[in-house]
């Protein structure tokens, strides 16, 4: 009898132990007091200073009594996080998202349309530096954005008789570079890599829309063949790396690669995100270097399209307070929220109210802030559809022509049909 | 068809040596001392001992197992001492048959004859004749895991004899066997030696196998050669103590004793017993002037003889083995236990008698019989 | 009496329950999904999505960087197969021999180990360093004159795939090597004895003695080598990522990106299906095997 029991005790244990391990990782359910509770699925908290972003949204708490629950998650996780909780109805309320992925996670369920809920909720929409519509109509905005300047290390321009402010045009910039590599240095660092093409929007892309340039028309349309301006950036980058401007490994390079290389002092130039600004002051205090704007179009004397990435937030379909979830985000533009939040991370406002306070920035922070006033924010890709597989395709086709592997009409066309296969699905 | 000759052959196992071989003992270090041996063309020689002799690593020395540490090898008069195992021209039987598992019965034997590229026909006839001569044809397409102990003994010895080598070691053959077909594979042994013509070194650790089988037997002990002899010789004049209670079975009985030298005759004296020394026995004693001295005396089971009356020894029968024509008798004595064999031949009212337990016992021995060692164990007659 | 026999008949289905139950859920579970959605349209992403037949499939088998992928992926199997056991060989027979006494062998058996004992990313780290333009390869090759400061290993399209495999040889190897030492153990020595008596030279020995004992072992290896190699990731993405322009690109990571990258989740899983077809035909034979071995 006794030995029977122990037998079906450990049996229990066993099967318990086993379920337990199965059921972890769900989530817990919403409390359904009388207190509401919105759930936040982003990245900004971690990669934001300690503590910052949850006290911000707890100043939201303060005024209305909703309480903000941060779900974090890498940002190369949520866009995945985000279309499968979709589809299986875990999504969080509020969504953090990046302007390329709207089109695929308003396919994907993930994203209310926001036009009704400005109206019901009287919120003024020029609060908004951006709204990112999709078919017509508006499901995300840009709560601080980062652009993407050109670094210049001063120690080696100086040691090739170079002054950072006299770079302005291309021919400038591949002047420069010739004098730089002919003293042994690294020129231009590219992260070229095709496993995460932010290398075509922050340099190659970042070049060709200062000096003007389009990819999309009005109705938002891809043109590439007949793309002045495009086959002028191309023939660029394809003389930077037939001259060997370009750092050697670019093939593989991911932006960490080069923001290693210039923070450790052998690159010349690159295009960092602003944040890397604020790290290189703390971290590398004998880095000596300036930014300045990207070298146009020689001849180019109009205003210049500035790349950029940013924080949008949006509302999921499945949110079960949309009002609520819209006076917090009407809360993350107040003047007050959104400059604190530019102000500790280091980034620049997505709020047109927003003032932050730049004076406990770097020098160079705040220098890039200046060039960002000075131009015009440009992403062409934000809203585009499947934009991930655009921006690889039209990578690979670049790298093919700079590598000198195809010719300029057949890179054009390898552009246009990555784009149209999407398109005209 | 071929002589060996060991020149002062020794062997020392360095540490590195120990290491690498598990097999050797941690205190074996001087294996073989000091070898001489001479071995004629075609003569069986076995090399026999206790464990640990050394009688193995004499036999791996000549295969070219083991390096000789000093001292020269000679095959057919050609110093071999670094001649590679290969070109030695010799075959050896492995304790364990060594056959190889992958391969069938007929491959195993002919592997040597691959070896050396002997053209496929050839091969096959030689393989064949051997399967024949050991009767072994019906298991040529087998493999050895599906065959017996002895069969896969008898392969082993085809695989050795095919190539027709100048010597055949054997290195024991029939330990891993059981105990009737040891007997069975013994007396095949002996119809092989008729049917292929070539020098036998045999080793074994069972005195039988090499009173039965050896032309001349070496005796081993600690490395060392005790006796070199036919087989008849070690067992009537055995040199020391040491051959002398090795070789025969049940062996020995060993008595303290008083040798004693009255003129040209010599007198044994075990308590009350005095036994006078046969007449060869005391001749050569006489011819080496040995003198009176303690001696352990030896004498073989077979030899004494019970309850003859007259000045005998007294003991008390322990235990008693029914052999069938004899009865071995296990007697204490002083402190010792002396095992007597007597003759019962069928008589039950003969051997009845020894079968009680704790029954009193006299046992006597006549001259002819004694074995007279000195204190150090040499065989004074020697 | 019938409660008894029936609780004994159920004792041996309860002690593996908790196994089976956890397969269930954490292996068997996802796989069906898988397959399931190589049949419908957007997967995963689409609250909704449509069955489609076998028309991913279809846009997999007619992908042309698929087809690029499948041709990469041969040629990583055959050649980390093969340098897999040649190396073992090697290696195991270096640590076996009788040449070297056994500190050395000891000294050198943890050295041989040591590639395995790293985790793919800190391999990657590692060798990435090892193999930048500014990096010692290039470096240590500048002497014989085989490279320069600005030669590129894992950026030049020719070569990073040699490169890639040859790192997948290193961390690999030592696990081979010690199955087959292993092996080489167990070989008895009276075998080399009597073959070196009967005619052998060291490499015949190798041939006619070591290869055909160790043949059950190899062939495990070879089909263990050959599922887990194609199943290779970690080491392969944080090297390239599978660049550049796909030259790197072996077939878990093309389903990797077209899943986590492009959000194609369906047609990752067809491509994921096709990968399930060849590994479960291998692991077949393999189990086959293993029974054969058992019975022996």
């Amino acid at each position: 009898m006794k030995k029977s029991v122990k037998r079906m005790l450990a049996l229990l244990l066993v099967l318990a132990l086993a379920f337990s391990m199965t059921a972890c990782g769900k989530k817990e359910e919403e409390k359904k007091d009388e207190e509401i509770t919105l759930t936040f699925q982003q990245w900004f908290a971690d990669e934001c200073p300690e503590g910052l972003f949850q006290e911000i949204c707890d100043g939201f708490t303060k005024e209305t009594g909703v309480k903000i629950e941060l779900y974090n998650a890498p940002n190369a996780e949520t866009k995945t996080t985000l279309l499968s909780g979709a589809a299986n109805g875990t999504i969080a309320d509020i969504v953090g998202t990046d302007g390329k992925w709207v089109s695929d996670l308003v396919d994907g369920g993930a994203l209310t349309p926001l036009d009704d809920l400005f109206t019901a909720n009287k919120v003024d929409t020029s609060l908004f530096s951006d709204m990112w519509k999709y078919k017509g109509k508006t499901y995300a905005m840009p709560m601080v954005t980062f652009c993407y300047p050109l670094a210049v290390n001063k120690t080696i321009l100086a040691d090739c008789g170079i002054a950072p402010e006299d770079i302005k045009t291309r021919t400038d910039f591949l002047n420069a570079c010739e004098k730089i590599t002919a003293k042994g240095y690294l020129a231009y660092g590219w992260n070229a890599s095709t496993s995460n093409p932010a290398g075509l929007d922050h340099i190659f892309l970042n070049s060709f829309w200062a000096s003007g340039g389009k990819l999309r028309d009005d109705e938002g349309m891809f043109h590439f063949e007949g793309n002045e301006e495009f086959k002028k950036t191309l023939d660029f980058f394809k003389e930077l790396v037939s001259k060997g401007y370009i750092a050697p490994g670019y093939m593989t390079m991911i932006e960490p690669d080069v923001t290693a290389k210039f923070g450790s002092g052998d690159l010349a130039f690159c295009n960092p995100s602003i944040s890397m600004l604020s790290i290189w002051a703390t971290d590398s205090p004998d880095l000596n270097f300036t930014v300045i704007p990207m070298p146009v179009e020689d001849g180019y004397t109009e205003k210049s399209y500035i790349d950029y990435a940013c924080w949008g937030v949006g509302i999921s379909e499945n949110c079960k307070h949309k009002d609520e979830a819209m006076k917090f985000i009407e809360y993350m533009f107040s003047a007050e929220a959104n400059a604190k939040l530019a102000q500790g991370k280091g980034c620049f406002p997505g709020s047109t109210v927003s003032n932050p306070d730049y004076s406990q920035q770097s020098e160079n922070f705040q220098k890039a802030f200046e060039i960002w006033k000075a131009g015009i924010a440009r992403a062409e890709w934000n809203a585009a559809i499947e934009a991930s597989t655009l921006r690889t395709g039209v990578l690979e086709n670049v790298l093919k022509y700079v590598n000198g592997e195809v010719d300029m009409d057949t890179a054009l066309a390898g552009c246009q049909k990555v784009c149209d296969d999407v398109y005209k699905k | 068809m071929a002589t060996v000759e060991l020149k002062h052959i020794s062997k020392v196992f360095s540490n590195a040596e120990k290491k690498a071989n598990k097999n050797i003992p941690a205190e074996a270090t001087h294996a073989v001392s000091d070898f001489n041996l001479k071995i004629a063309d075609k003569e069986f020689v076995v090399l026999v001992g206790p464990s640990g002799c050394g009688k193995s690593t004499t036999l791996r020395m000549i295969a070219g197992l083991e390096e000789i540490t000093d001292g020269e090898l000679y095959i057919d008069d050609v110093q071999v001492n670094d001649m590679e195992p290969k070109d030695r021209d010799i075959a050896m039987v492995f304790q364990n048959y060594a056959l190889y598992p992958h391969m069938t019965v007929f491959d195993n034997i002919a592997f040597p004859l691959k070896l050396r590229k002997t053209p496929k026909e050839e091969i096959k006839k030689r393989v064949e004749e051997v399967a024949q001569i050991l009767d072994i044809t019906e298991y040529l397409k087998r493999k050895p895991k599906k065959l017996s102990g002895g069969q896969r003994q008898r392969v082993a010895i085809g695989r050795a004899i095919v190539r027709e080598p100048k010597v055949l070691l054997m290195d024991e053959p029939l330990s891993n066997l059981d105990a009737k077909l040891r007997n069975q594979m013994r007396a095949e042994i002996i119809a092989l030696r008729d049917k292929i013509n070539t020098t036998f070194v045999y080793v074994t650790h069972d005195q039988t196998e090499a009173m039965t089988l050896g032309d001349r037997i070496v005796i081993m002990k600690d490395g060392f050669i005790q006796q070199v002899a036919s087989p008849q010789d070690a067992f009537d004049h055995p040199a020391n103590i040491f051959v002398a209670g090795f070789i025969g079975a049940p062996a020995m009985n060993f008595f303290p004793a008083k040798l004693e030298r009255v003129g040209d005759e010599y007198y044994v004296q075990v308590e009350k017993l005095r036994v006078k020394l046969a007449d060869e026995k005391c001749a050569k004693l006489a011819a080496k002037n040995v003198a009176s001295q303690d001696i352990t005396l030896g004498v073989r089971p077979s030899h004494i003889r019970v309850d003859q009356g007259g000045d005998e020894l007294q003991g008390t029968i322990e235990v008693s083995e029914m052999m069938g024509t004899e009865v071995h008798l296990h007697v204490k004595h002083n402190d010792n236990v002396v095992v007597i064999i007597v003759p019962v031949a069928g008589s039950y009212e003969k051997y009845s008698k020894y079968l009680k337990h704790d029954q009193k016992v006299g046992f006597s021995f006549d001259g002819e019989a004694c074995h007279v060692f000195d204190a150090e164990g040499k065989n004074l007659e020697a | 009496m019938k409660n008894n026999k029936l609780k004994r008949n159920a004792m041996p289905y309860l002690y593996i329950a908790p196994t089976v139950i956890l397969m269930a859920g954490l292996l068997i579970t996802p796989i069906v999904q898988v397959i399931r959605y190589s049949f419908y349209d957007n997967a995963f992403v689409k609250k909704n999505p449509l069955p489609v037949g076998w028309l991913n499939y279809q846009k997999v088998l007619t992908d042309p960087v698929f087809w690029q992928s499948v041709r990469e992926t041969i040629f990583f199997v055959i050649v980390s197969i093969v340098g897999h056991i040649v190396m073992a060989l090697i290696f195991a027979h270096l640590l076996n021999t009788t040449m070297f006494k056994q500190r050395t062998k000891t000294v050198a058996r943890i050295i041989y180990i040591l590639p395995w004992i790293f985790t793919a990313t800190v391999i990657s780290v590692m060798w990435k360093l090892f193999f930048q333009p500014a990096g010692v390869m290039n470096y240590l090759l500048g002497f014989v004159g085989l490279a320069t400061k600005n030669t590129e290993w894992f950026s030049n399209k020719d070569i990073a795939l040699y490169v890639v495999t040859y790192i997948n040889l290193w961390s690999g190897y030592p696990f081979y090597m010690i199955s087959v030492l292993a092996g080489l153990q167990g070989i008895s020595p009276d075998l080399y004895e009597s073959a070196a008596i009967d005619g052998a030279t060291s490499f015949k020995s190798f041939r006619f003695i070591t290869l055909p004992q160790l043949k059950p072992i190899l062939l495990s290896l070879v089909m263990l080598d050959f599922v887990w190699t194609l199943k290779t990731f970690a080491i392969v993405w944080t090297l390239t990522a599978g660049g550049p322009m796909h030259a790197t690109e072996i077939i878990s990571l093309y389903i990797y990106r077209t899943a986590f990258m492009e959000n194609h989740f369906s047609l990752a899983s067809a491509a994921a299906v096709f990968l399930l077809i060849v590994c479960g035909i291998v692991a077949v034979f393999y189990t086959r095997q293993q029974f054969k071995i058992q019975e022996d």
